[in-house]
């Protein structure tokens, strides 16, 4: 046995810099199961994902759940375990915003495609902030696996971190321009609990790193009241959902205080377009009609006041 | 050769700089930098120098420098039988029945080895290749080479394997017409790009299909295939073609000069399931990667063999076979070196026989006579040569190769002694730092600092442990001609604590 001398060296001290990211990679595709052309998308995705040598290993995941799993905390924990999300806005669906919205909330970096013969026009203005890839044709294709590498092996994260929920803060976002129904009582009632009640437009959102205010009042606000108009402006709110979804609890106690997204359906019509997901007693979202809005917001005021005494259980 | 041969005949056949040394000349002088000659007449012809560029230290740039190149490439077959002496611990008499990767450091015998076994082949028909040579198109068209590790675009991973499956089968296909040997125009059909070129036609008028490729095709233009498969199927079906009593012996050196991309290509072609027998030769740190990935390659150790030529250089059998080799090329040399600095030179040199040739051809004066400080000067020459490539190659992992010698010097427990082995902190979730099977993109910059160093030669598997391509490797060392200086002890030589 040939006795040596040793030499312990830390993590990345031969190369003078720190550890990459080290869990074996996976993506998270966003897609319409409804359309032929979103699923062939994804399937193509994986086809040349498996043909890139570098990428073979990578893990792509949707949210197909198997009979008889729960697949909303099933999709949760997809996207959380996600290193990219590539999401099919071709057409813009409300479950695939939502996705968005809680990848953006874990700080997971977003690449929105849409189909080569689609118009971006027809994107939300906030999204066409990000680079929009594309497929369908083969140069298109080659730009967008290059994206998801570059976006996998980045060594830092290319934005700063999504700041963390403040258990008194509220949010109410507007909608062109207007303002909630009943806000001034809202903002009584919010002030009665001691909360601190904040409104953004939702037309100011952007994802653009140099204008991430009103991204940012979401992220930290514990409980956002969003209208449902019926128009493009509620793709923001669904975005919002799933930005609370992604980290659904505030504030440092032992005890938890749920953040809450409340969506007010201001035309009739639109709670029946609703998919199951946003019409699910979850515990963070609620879909109320202007009457009930006021109800919902006394609700969590008293969870908040609860929470504070230090009685809330979780 | 007698004994009492003078040395400065011995030497007879080592050219220096393009200067023959005749058997009437003790004129051991060293030469004019700037001379080239490619290849040499009658016994010399086994020496190349300078401009040929192919092994050894020169790629390290070397020639410029007046260092002995040795190419065992280029020896003839009688030369091969002459010279050749068994390493230890391999029957290759036994082992040709199966595809073998040879794994070896820099100048470890690998080429002499895979010579050999050709050798010893009967009358198989023998197809040898240089795969830095065949797949040059690859790197040349994407900038990524096995020792540069650089990355490509993702997206040209695809077509930089299918070029290297048209290139290789080209290659293949060229080697057997070049030997009469029938070539299967359809199983070849699949391994070219789809679609095909368009003067296509005009390829009958090139010397060689490999050369078509590798002058008229661009990567882009593989986008859609060929698969690694028909790489396979066409080889299979040429073997098929050879006649019942004769084996088709497939000879790829250099493996480690694989683009990443293509290394899944090269390694299926050990698969013992082939009608044919590969021998592959590579260095330490390669083919690991990106062929592990793949769930149908083959194997090592179920689907091929592998043997790792110097896995124990410190030991008696290969001290022993260091010295067959110096006397089979020096004769008499290790006679007339003091015993102590036959030892330093056999242990600087580990398992590099090359280096330890060029040592001891290095270290004798006009007279013929032994001189300890030629050996110093040279050594000293060869560790600047050598760290300045490995920084060369390194420099976008590390860019002070010196600072991790002067950390291995001044860090090492319990107190600095050669040689130096190197631990480093294992990975955060699973398994060691040195995870091989894994994805080049997936690898810390650690593990890809260490995989390079393995394949440049800085870095080597620590004794008794052998190198395969999915080797968990919790501890490399650092080779000693880097980092000796005159004076230092070696811990064996220590007292024990």
């Amino acid at each position: 046995m040939v006795r040596y001398s040793t030499v312990q060296v830390a993590r990345g001290r031969l190369t003078g810099g720190g550890p990459r990211p080290q869990q074996e990679q996976a993506i998270f595709v966003a897609y319409s199961f409804d359309r032929q052309e979103s699923e062939t998308f994804r399937q193509e995705l994986e086809s040349r994902l498996r043909n890139t040598t570098s990428m073979r290993r990578v893990k792509v995941r949707d949210g197909h759940v198997a009979e008889g799993r729960p697949w909303a905390s099933s999709i949760r924990k997809r996207l959380q375990s996600a290193h990219l999300l590539v999401a099919d806005l071709t057409v813009v669906e409300p479950e695939v915003l939502c996705e968005c919205g809680f990848a953006w909330g874990l700080g997971c970096p977003i690449v929105p495609v849409i189909s080569a013969t689609r118009a971006m026009r027809s994107l939300p203005e906030w999204i066409r902030d990000l680079q929009i890839g594309s497929y369908g044709t083969e140069a298109a294709w080659d730009a967008l696996i290059d994206s998801i590498a570059e976006h996998l092996n980045a060594r830092n994260p290319s934005r700063e971190p999504v700041p963390s929920p403040v258990p008194n803060q509220v949010l109410l976002l507007r909608a062109n321009g207007g303002t909630p129904p009943v806000a001034d009582q809202l903002q009584a009632a919010a002030s009665r609990y001691g909360l601190d009640c904040q409104e953004a437009d939702v037309q100011s959102a952007s994802l653009d790193e140099d204008n991430l205010d009103v991204l940012w009042q979401v992220a930290s606000s514990s409980a956002v009241v969003a209208p449902l108009t019926g128009t493009q402006n509620d793709n923001f709110a669904f975005f919002s959902v799933g930005m609370v979804l992604a980290r659904p609890t505030a504030g440092e106690a032992r005890s938890k205080l749920y953040r809450r997204i409340i969506l007010h359906c201001t035309v009739p019509s639109v709670e029946s377009t609703l998919t199951t997901t946003f019409r699910r007693n979850h515990r963070s979202i609620r879909v109320t009609s202007a009457s009930t809005i006021l109800q919902e917001l006394h609700e969590f005021g008293r969870r908040f006041d609860n929470w504070r005494m230090g009685q809330e259980k979780p | 050769m007698p004994p009492n041969v003078p040395l400065a005949d011995a030497l007879g056949c080592l050219v220096r700089s393009g200067r023959k040394i005749s058997a009437s000349s003790s004129d051991l002088s060293l030469p004019k930098r700037n001379r080239r000659v490619r290849k040499l007449n009658g016994p010399a012809q086994m020496w190349y120098v300078g401009a040929m560029n192919r092994s050894g230290l020169a790629e390290t740039g070397a020639h410029r420098r007046g260092f002995l190149l040795l190419d065992a490439e280029k020896l003839s077959d009688r030369e091969v039988r002459d010279r050749f002496q068994p390493p230890p611990d391999i029957d290759i008499e036994l082992q040709i029945k199966r595809s073998v990767l040879l794994i070896g450091n820099r100048g470890s015998g690998k080429t002499m080895l895979l010579r050999k076994l050709s050798g010893i082949a009967g009358d198989a028909v023998r197809v040898y290749g240089d795969l830095r040579s065949i797949l040059n198109p690859v790197s040349r068209e994407t900038g990524s080479a096995g020792l540069s590790m650089g990355m490509i675009r993702p997206s040209l991973e695809g077509a930089a394997r299918a070029m290297a499956v048209s290139l290789i089968a080209a290659w293949f296909a060229d080697s057997c017409r070049a030997q009469g040997l029938p070539v299967d125009a359809g199983a070849l059909q699949q391994c070219l790009p789809k679609p095909e070129p368009k003067d296509v036609a005009e390829a009958g008028s090139f010397a060689s299909l490999w050369s078509y490729l590798a002058t008229h095709t661009r990567v882009d233009m593989y986008r859609n295939g060929p698969e690694v498969h028909t790489l396979v199927k066409f080889v299979a079906a040429c073997a098929a073609q050879v006649s019942d009593s004769r084996k088709l012996l497939l000879l790829l050196d250099r493996a480690e000069a694989v683009p990443y991309p293509a290394t899944e290509a090269v390694i299926q072609l050990l698969d013992q399931s082939n009608p044919f027998i590969a021998v592959m030769a590579a260095r330490p740190g390669i083919l690991g990667a990106d062929a592990a990935v793949s769930l149908d390659s083959p194997a090592f150790g179920d689907d091929y063999d592998g043997f790792h030529l110097g896995r124990s250089p410190y030991s008696g059998d290969w001290r022993d076979f260091q010295k067959n080799v110096l006397e089979s090329w020096i004769p008499n040399c290790t006679a007339k070196i003091p015993p102590d600095e036959l030892d330093l030179i056999l242990r600087l040199s580990r398992d590099s026989l090359r280096f330890a040739i060029e040592i001891c051809s290095s270290s004798f004066n006009r007279e013929g006579l032994y001189d300890a400080e030629l050996r110093r000067k040279h050594i000293v020459r060869m560790q600047n040569v050598l760290r300045d490539s490995a920084q060369g190659r390194l420099r976008h992992l590390n860019a002070d190769i010196g600072g991790l010698v002067r950390l291995a010097r001044a860090e090492s427990k319990p107190s600095f002694c050669l040689p130096v082995q190197v631990c480093l902190e294992p990975r955060e979730e699973q398994g060691s730092l040195f995870r091989i099977g894994r994805s080049v993109r997936e690898m810390t910059l650690d593990e890809r600092f260490v995989q390079l160093a393995l394949r440049i030669g800085l870095l080597t598997t620590v004794d008794g442990v052998e190198w395969h391509p999915f080797a968990l490797l919790e501890a490399v060392e650092v080779f000693p001609l880097y980092i000796w200086r005159e004076g230092d002890t070696w811990c064996d030589t220590q007292p024990s604590k």
